[in-house]
């Protein structure tokens, strides 16, 4: 039962985490360029690979 | 062999790392101006955030009130000369405002300014336009004159007021 309050406990952070990026990058992509957007696009593609590829070999 | 295996994870975090800082030094750091319009009471933040340029359109004879903020998210002094001005076509016909003003890092400075309508003309088509070092902001306006008076005629051609008149 603990250990389901702390997995609760963590899904709640993780929320708030998420949704204050979300909140932060609503705010301010508008003053983005079009090439720091284009950028950012590519970067988060790498990044959504490699942490698909990292978890791949943990066997998550 | 345990590098290899965590390259993925290290990657990732350059990339967090990487839009984050396009996020600072892209969207934060500069120089941006807000303009806030009070017109019949009502305030209007202008943010020129969109391609097509903003319009003010207010009755004729009344005030408007201009606020204008430049903010300087920058690791330097910022200065400018600032020129707010109406214009007709081409042609000039209202300086509003005009300064140099001086703004410290991460600060802000505001100015203010009031358009009588009076000083224009009515049911015409000006444009405000806003001068900065950085900037060069347009501004449609238009104020509408209601009409006087209105005559209402009756049927045979004798306007109702000379009616009422005759009445009397």
């Amino acid at each position: 039962m603990d250990q389901m309050k702390i997995y609760i406990l963590y899904a709640f952070g993780i929320l708030m985490c998420v949704a204050g990026v979300i909140y932060l990058a609503s705010e301010y992509i508008k003053y983005l360029s079009d090439a720091g957007k284009l950028t950012i696009l590519m970067l988060m593609v790498i990044m959504f690979a490699s942490f698909g590829k990292y978890f791949e070999e943990r066997g998550l | 062999m345990a590098n290899i295996k965590n390259l993925g994870l290290y990657i990732g975090l350059l990339c967090i790392i990487g839009i984050m800082a396009i996020f600072f030094f892209d969207a934060y750091i500069g120089v941006y101006d807000t303009l806030y319009v009070t017109e019949r009471g009502w305030e209007r933040e202008i943010a020129f955030d969109i391609s097509y340029p903003e319009h003010i359109g207010t009755e004729y004879g009344e005030a408007i009130y201009f606020t204008y903020a430049v903010t300087n998210n920058m690791f330097e002094e910022y200065d400018t000369y600032i020129e707010a001005s109406v214009w007709r076509g081409d042609e000039k016909n209202l300086t509003l405002f005009s300064a140099n003003e001086s703004i410290t890092p991460f600060d802000n400075t505001t100015v203010k300014w009031v358009l009588e309508t009076e000083k224009l003309e009515p049911n015409t088509n000006y444009i405000l336009k806003i001068n900065t070092d950085t900037f060069e902001r347009i501004i449609h306006m238009n104020f509408d004159q209601p009409p006087k008076e209105v005559i209402i005629y009756a049927e045979r051609g004798t306007p109702l007021q000379e009616i009422e008149k005759e009445e009397r």
